[in-house]
Formats: structure tokens, sequence, C-alpha cells
């Protein structure tokens, strides 16, 4: 009877010992003799060398603060986040791409950098960052743009010249497939499978998810339908392969194609540009051209942010250390550096260098002076994501042909008018 | 004779565990392969099977980019703890729940079953809250003692007990032996078959474990393996050849752990000597 | 003596269960009830929550036509992937536990799929599925067969998806049964073959029979593993050929994560804890009955 009740007991106190052990045993080993600037970072390759030399240079100018950078797969990102903040746990800062699902949690830096500080950069993309109470959260740090890639070597192989200027996406298509036949590689275009790829394609026929106001959805529009009506009809016609957009393409994404050769067209954004520059090397040659231009120009922005939350550092380091890294000197290194686009406004105006490529980069920069402005507005969209999710299944059944194109368009409103409520 | 006998079985279990063993263990070897070949090979297709060109750098590369040594030592004390607190707790269970009888004992085992399915991710941002109450966010203990009741772990254990005839314990209960003794001395010693699946289970999934580490700790220098091979995939771009060597090097503590434990499982409790 | 004992054992397992109940009910069940509450609510990360009643319920199952479609794509894919897990499970552990030489070999070749996550898992067996580059389909046209769209056509897909889960799963499910098969005392072969009975009768008259326990415990396992697939179909087809392998936790994932509808999410789980609850309950009713017997 006792001996239960020992042993019992014993095994009960063993639980909070150990937690006391371990947790007392690392919050003693992290007491900072100096500022700790916890900052949670996701990366998609060269940018992570590029961020870590920006650091590494405020941290020498300033030997005062430590930053501790944290990266992350950027699937768990959002719930990470968002879980850490719900338990006052949240990074001093964080890179992220929806700024919005952290209103809640954020740090109000207006106090804290200096008063001119949210003008230097880009007007669409600051909106991301002002919460509805009027604070500034953050800002943005780079920019993407949406746009296609093709094989040199097989237009030429082919015998087919490189569109230029502005053609619409039927020549580029057309153009692709001749070069496809004419050459025999198994695949003519490729776009990612993704809401957003998909919008920045048919922002050229005038159509949008949202209405340019952002009140409603535009989905029913006949713009709208006519492109969608013609992306899924593109893959009918095996102009675009049903690996990628229909299901069941495990990893065998357009990149994979693209880099080996096999794809003439890829419909995609300048942060391929660094990866392609390496892995291609000069087994082919290739460039970016300009969305196609039908009613108007395509295209897509997209980007990251540093965004700044409430915590127990001191937000005077937290709001000096985001100035820095918002201030020209360190977008320019990182931008160069990582290959993305600058959102600073003097950037933009001048250009960055960059190590390679440069050509193509500018064509991209070249694009987002073109893009139309339902492109910003759907982008910057509270329900973007969500909505565009729902566009990408919904087409996705229609592609696989599990229900018609009508039906998809009927569920894809009432699953997207069920999310705006 | 006896040999004679076995003989067109043990052929052809040496027919089947063969060509089990190629499909089984071929993809992993091909993973290991592909380790060693540059993104452009690995992206080749149609896919080579041997490297073209073997590449060292994906590992030294990958393990340069964080401190490998610091986050081996914390998965290795995370999987241990773990599955020592897994162990202990869930027989302790298993023991009440296979060789009592009492109220509430049915309803308790049955909400065991149930929950046994709710997905981590789904309860993550309670759990989380709890966790930071207690004031166990960014430590160790964070990620070893929440999953520890595992549902799973116990049910193994339960239905394995089930097993050991009661003789044995009311034998032992007439020479005065008290629960506590009985639970270490009969039911622990018996159950081993059981609890090296538990081990091995516990182990592998502590290890591999990357969403509940990921959640609890934001300070690198906490960082388990896992959230070092995680780390490669990307919103846009995923470095394969990194992934895949990480693969590899997580695997391989994984492995000698298992070899040793598959030991156990054929050590046996009473039996008098095994077949064959 | 009598007193005594059934003093004891009204105290004892309560203590025994103690230290497990209490982290189980802190980080299990606590959660769970918190998480069934938000399916009361809508739910997005730019609003707060809005109190909502049943709404959730009625639109999974009277609007939305993939809740119901994931729950049966769900319930093919279970009847089949436990079948497979528990023939080929018992086959591969009785096969393990004969005495040939380099057991500790094919054992670990059995296990080591079991070690590899979910992601590689995929990238893997997409190299070998692939229509157009696939490992599989240089095999299948150098036999002089028409090479198929694996993971393009929806039986196809289901079948692979299936056969993919169980070559990622069955190693675990495999010791189980190689630890059930300890449990069995070597004498009942011994005295079997005394009486002449042949290998496969042994299989059917001892092993099978006295392996139950196990094979219920792998059933149950596997069933509800089957509940919890996820990532390994996710990441292999997204579910796709369209919607063909769209599952319950990949409905609950897409709801709560790409559509930012976590309460519509809750009420999906809550459905899916019924489910179980009522299997388990049925379960646990036929194992008493075998036990009372």
């Amino acid at each position: 009877m006792r001996s239960i009740r020992l042993v019992a007991l014993l095994t009960l106190a063993l639980v909070p010992a150990m937690v006391w052990a371990v947790g007392g045993k690392e919050s003693s080993a992290a007491e900072p003799a100096q500022t700790v600037i916890r900052f949670t970072w996701f990366t998609d390759g060269p940018d992570k060398a590029a961020i870590e030399a920006v650091i590494a240079d405020y941290m020498s100018a300033n030997p005062n603060v430590t930053v501790e950078l944290s990266i992350v797969p950027y699937a768990e990102l959002n719930q990470l986040l968002a879980t850490q903040a719900s338990g006052g746990q949240a990074p001093d800062l964080a890179r992220v791409t929806e700024p919005y699902r952290f209103f809640d949690y954020a740090l109000d830096l207006t106090p804290y950098v200096s008063p001119g500080f949210a003008d230097q950069f880009l007007k669409g993309s600051m909106m991301m960052v002002r919460a509805p109470s009027g604070a500034l959260v953050g800002f943005p740090h780079d920019l993407t743009m949406n746009g296609p890639f093709i094989n040199v070597s097989l237009f030429k192989k082919a015998g087919i010249p490189v569109p230029t200027g502005k053609v619409t996406w039927e020549s580029l298509f057309e153009a692709a497939s001749a070069v496809q036949k004419a050459t025999g590689v198994p695949y003519a275009v490729a776009a990612d499978r993704s809401g957003h790829r998909l919008d920045g394609i048919v922002q050229s026929y005038g159509a949008s998810f949202f209405t340019p106001d952002g009140k409603a959805l535009n989905l029913q529009s006949a713009n709208t339908t006519g492109a969608f009506k013609y992306f899924v009809d593109l893959h009918k016609q095996g102009i675009m392969p049903l690996e990628i957009w229909a299901g069941g393409s495990g990893y065998v994404g357009g990149n994979q194609q693209f880099i080996n050769g096999q794809l003439v067209m890829y419909i995609s954004g300048n942060w391929q540009v660094a990866q392609f520059a390496s892995t291609i090397g000069d087994k082919f040659e290739w460039a970016a051209i300009p969305n196609g231009f039908n009613a108007q120009s395509g295209g897509m922005p997209g980007g990251k942010f540093v965004m700044a939350f409430k915590g127990k550092t001191d937000p005077k380091e937290v709001g000096k250390f985001a100035e820095y890294l918002g201030s020209k000197a360190a977008v320019e290194k990182y931008a160069s550096m990582a290959m993305f686009l600058p959102a600073r406004n003097d950037l933009i105006a001048s250009g960055v260098a960059y190590p390679v490529r440069t050509d193509v980069m500018n064509v991209f920069s070249a694009g987002l002076a073109m893009m139309p402005a339902t492109a910003y507005s759907d982008n910057y969209h509270l329900k973007f994501g969500p909505v565009a999710n729902v566009v990408r299944d919904r087409l996705t059944q229609a592609i696989a042909d599990e229900i018609s194109f009508d039906e998809a368009m009927t569920r894809m409103q009432r699953e997207a008018e069920e999310l705006m409520k | 004779m006896r040999r004679g006998r076995l003989n067109p079985m043990t052929l052809l279990a040496y027919a089947v565990l063969t060509a089990g063993s190629i499909l089984m263990f071929g993809p992993v070897i091909w993973i290991g392969l592909s380790s060693f070949k540059d993104l452009a090979e690995i992206y080749q297709s149609p896919p080579t099977f041997f490297p073209k060109k073997w590449v060292f750098t994906n590992y030294t590369e990958a393990i340069r980019q964080f401190p490998f040594l610091r986050y081996l030592w914390n998965s290795v004390f995370v999987t241990v703890t773990a599955t020592v607190l897994t162990l202990l707790i869930n027989s302790m269970a298993a023991y009440a729940l296979s060789k009592f009888r009492f109220p509430g004992r049915d309803a308790i085992f049955v909400l065991m079953l149930a929950t046994l399915m709710i997905p981590v991710r789904v309860i993550m941002l309670p759990v989380y809250k709890i966790i930071a109450w207690l004031g166990l966010a960014n430590t160790l203990a964070g990620i070893i003692v929440p999953p520890s009741a595992t549902p799973t772990g116990v049910f193994i254990l339960r239905q394995y007990m089930m097993t050991i005839p009661d003789e044995l314990i009311d034998a032992a209960k007439i020479d005065g032996a008290s629960n506590v003794q009985i639970y270490s001395r009969i039911i622990l010693p018996l159950s081993a078959p059981a609890l090296a699946v538990v081990t091995v289970f516990s182990v592998m999934w502590r290890w591999n474990d990357f969403m509940w580490p990921l959640i609890v700790i934001n300070r690198e220098k906490l960082f388990t393996l896992q959230l070092a091979l995680a780390r490669f995939r990307g919103e846009l771009v995923t470095d394969w050849n990194y992934v895949l060597a990480m693969t590899m090097l997580s695997i391989v503590p994984v492995a000698v752990v298992f070899v040793f434990m598959q030991r156990y499982l054929v050590r046996g409790i009473a039996s008098t000597g095994l077949k064959g | 003596m009598r007193m005594g004992i059934r003093r004891r054992t009204e105290l004892a397992p309560y203590l025994f269960l103690l230290p497990n109940l209490v982290i189980f009910t802190l980080f299990i069940v606590i959660p769970t009830l918190a998480n069934f509450y938000l399916g009361l609510f809508r739910t997005s990360p730019s609003a707060p929550p809005q109190f909502v009643g049943l709404e959730n319920f009625r639109y999974i199952f009277t609007v939305d036509d993939l809740f119901k479609r994931s729950l049966s794509n769900l319930a093919s894919f279970m009847v089949f992937d436990v079948m497979a897990i528990v023939v080929l499970s018992v086959l591969i552990g009785v096969l393990l536990n004969q005495s040939i030489r380099g057991r500790g070999f094919y054992r670990s070749a059995f296990f080591f799929p079991v070690m590899l996550s979910p992601v590689v898992i995929a990238l893997v067996w997409g190299w070998i599925l692939n229509n157009r580059f696939g490992l599989l389909n240089a095999m299948v046209s150098r036999i002089g067969l028409d090479p198929q769209p694996w993971l393009l056509k929806p039986d196809l897909a289901r079948f692979w998806v299936v056969a993919v889960h169980v070559w990622a799963t069955v190693g675990f499910f495999a010791i189980i049964i190689l630890a059930g098969l300890q449990s069995i005392p070597a004498s009942l072969y011994e005295a079997a073959e005394v009486d002449g009975s042949t290998t496969l009768q042994n299989f059917f008259y001892i092993t099978l029979p006295l392996l139950a326990p196990s094979i219920m415990t792998v059933s149950l396992l596997s069933m509800i593993r089957a509940f919890e697939i996820f990532d390994h179909v996710y990441i292999l087809t997204g579910g796709g050929p369209g919607t063909a392998t769209m599952m319950v936790i990949q409905y609950i994932y897409r709801a709560a994560f790409e559509l930012d509808q976590q309460g519509r999410a809750s009420a999906a789980s809550l459905v899916l804890f019924v489910i179980l609850l009522v299997l388990a309950l049925v379960q646990y009713r036929i194992g008493k009955q075998k036990e009372a017997l």
C-alpha cells in the first residue's frame, strides 16, 4: 500500500522535476547580457546568405545587440507564428507574406523609427503593413513579380523567333507549342499550380478575382470566367501538361522540367532566377520575357515583409534594427545578393546591380511598372489567399475532368462567397 | 526430420523476403545514392540511379549551415528522455487498464482510443497555450512532455498485457507481492516484446517529429535535427540536395536503435526457446 | 486477506494511471474540447470570432460537396489500406520470425521505409510513378506494355496512394506481429509436429488463432492511422487527380490553413471524432466478447 503511493508520487514528481531540470538550465543559459533580437526567417535559397551578411554588418556596428536568426520551413510559418503569438512567445521580428494575420500581436513601430520611414517604400506594398488601427507593423522587404521564362535555345533550334514586345498570351502559347512540335520536347507551357500565378495570367484579359474596390468577388465577370475557361482548355489541348494542375504531380514541378530543357515556356517568377543561373549553367540559353498583353499587361506582384511583434525585448532596439534592415544600403546589399527586386522607391528608380543575369531581372522590374491596378488590389485583398486556393482547387476539378467547367464555376462561386462572409 | 519439414517454408521465406526487401529497400537506396547528386542531377529526367558525379558537398555544406553537433545532442536528449518517460507512464497505465477492474476503466480506455487520431496540427493552438502557461515554451521539456501520454503506446501495451496469464499475478499475490512488485517484476519483463515495439515507435516518432518542436522552440540553439532539415523547404524553392543529405544523416541513429532493438523481439518471454 | 486485496485494487489502478492521465488530460483532452468549441464559431485571421451555432455543421453536410467526398474517399482508402496492412504484416511478420540467415538484415530492410519522412517518400515515389520519366513506366515499356499515367487516373491514383502508404508503414505493423509471435509457446509447435501437422496447418491452427490479439491491435491501429492519413497523400498527389484522393484530414487542413476557416475545420474534426468513437466502442465490445469466451 505504502510502496504504491511512494512510487506513484515519485513518478508524478519525475515529470515536473524534469521540466525544471531542463527548463531551468535552458532559461538560465539564455539570460542575455545584452539585447537579443529574435528574428524568424524562411528561406528560398540565396536570401539566407544575404540576410546573414546584412545582420552581421549590423552586429559588428552594434556590439550590444545580438540578432538570433531562426530559420523555419515556409509551409508551417503562418501556423507557427499564430500559435507562438497566441502564447505570448512570438519572435521580435519575422519575415512573412501575409502580415494581416498577425495584426493583433503586432508592435507599432511608429514611435521607434524616423518619421519618413514608411514613405520610402512602394505605396501598394505599404498598405499591407498598416493595421486598421493605423499602426505601422513592419515594411516591405522585397518584391516578386510573376512572368514567363523561355528556353531560347529551343526557339533557335526550331527556327522560330522569340516573341518580343506586346504579344497576346495566345500567340505566346502558339509559338511555344510550335517550338515544342519542332523540337520534340515533351512540354510546351507550364504554370505553377497556384491561384496567384493564375491571377497573373488572367490579369491580361482584364480579369481579376475581386472588384477593384475590393468589396466583392469578380469571379463571375465575363472577362474572368472567359480567361479561366481558356486556361482549362489549354490543358485539354495538351498545351499545358496535366501533371502539374490536375494533381498527381508529386514533386515534378515546372521548374524541374525547365531546368532539364524539356519545357519551352515556364510561367513562374523572378525568385527562380538564382536557382536557374546555378543549375542550368551553360546547358542552354534562357531568358525572361514580358507577360502576355491582351487587353492589358498581365503579371502579379508578391513579396515578403519584415514584421515586428510585441514582446519583452526593448522596442527601441527592435525599431532601430528594423529601420536598418529597411535602409537603402541594407536593402541594396540584400536584394543584390538574393536576386530579389527591392521595394524601396529610390532603388526601384535607380535599379540594383545583380551578380548575374541582370538582363533577366530587368525584364521583371520593367514588368512591375506595367502591372494593372487590379493585380495590386487582388494581391493585397485580405481574402486573396483563401479565394485563390478555392479558384485553384475548383479549376483543378475541371482540368481533371471530374466536373464540367460550368459546375466548377458554380462551386467556386459558392465556396468563395462563404469565405467573404 | 525437422529440418526437412521446414525446407519448403524456408525456401519460400527466402524468396518472398528477398523480393520484398528489394521492393522495400530499393527506393531507400535510391534516396541514399541521390543524396550524393548535385541539384541539377536530382532534377534530371529521366532520373539517374547512380550519381554520374559523386558530390559530397551536399553533406559538408548542409552541416556547415548550422551547429550540427548541438542539434544532434538536442535530438538525442529529446528522444531518449521522451522515450523513457513514455515507456514508464504508458506501461503503468496499460497495467492498470489490463489487470484491474475499476469504475471508469472502460470509459478511459475508449476515450484514449477515440483521441488516437486527433491530428496534432488541429489541437496545436490550445496545447501551445497550456505549454506557455506552464512556462514550458522554448524549453526542451516543452517538446518532451505533452506528447508522452501517447494513446498508441498505451493501446499496444495494454493489448499485449492482456495476454499475460492472470494466474501468474494471482500466484505472486499469494506470495505477498505488492502491486508495484507485480508491475516491475512480472508485468514489465513479460512485456519485453511489446515494450520493444513501443520503444521503436517512440524513438522513431520523436526523432522524426518536427511540427511540434518547431512550434515550441523559436531559438535556433534549441533546434533539433529535423528542424534543421525542414529549413531547406522554402516558399518557392526547395534545396533537395540538402534535404536528401540531411535525411540520410538523420536516419542513421534510428537505424542503429532499430537494429539493436529488433533482437529483443526474438528474446521472447516465458517461451522455452523459439521455433527453429 | 480478501478485504485487503479488494481495498488495494480500489486505489492502485488509479495511481498507476495517474501520471499518464494527467498529461493525457492536459495536452489531449482539454485541447480537443477547446477545438470542438471553436466549431460553433466563424473565424478569420482578420476579424474576431463570431458565434454561429451549428452553421458550420450545416455547411459541411448540406452545402459543401468536398466534405462528403473526402469522407467517401477516406472510407474506400481505409478498407483497402487496412486489409493490405493486416495481410501483409502477418505474412512479413511470420516470415521474419523464421530462423533464417540474414534475418537481421531482412528485418531492417522492411523497417527502413518507416523511418523516412513523408516529404522524402513522396519525392522518391514521384520519381517512380511519373508518367513520362518514371522508373515504373520505363520498366513497363521494356516488357512491352503501355506506359500508364499512374497518378493521373482516379482509380490508379487511389491504388498508388494505398500502395505507397502500405509501403511506408507495413514495417511498423510487422514488428507488432513479430512481438505477438513471441507470446506463442514453442511447445505448441513441437506437440503439433509430433502429431504430424504440416507447416500450413500449424499456421492456420496454431499461429493465426493465437496471434488474434496482435492482429486486432494491427487492424485497429492501422485503421486509426488511416484516419489521420495526410502527409503521404497530400505530398504525393495533392489530393488529386481533381479531388479523387482528398481525405478528411486534408479537408480539415484545407479549411483551417488554406481557407482560414478554423471553425469549419473544428466542426469537421468533431464529426471525425464521433465516427472514430463509435468505431472504437464497437471494436472494444467485440474485444470484450472475445475475452469473455
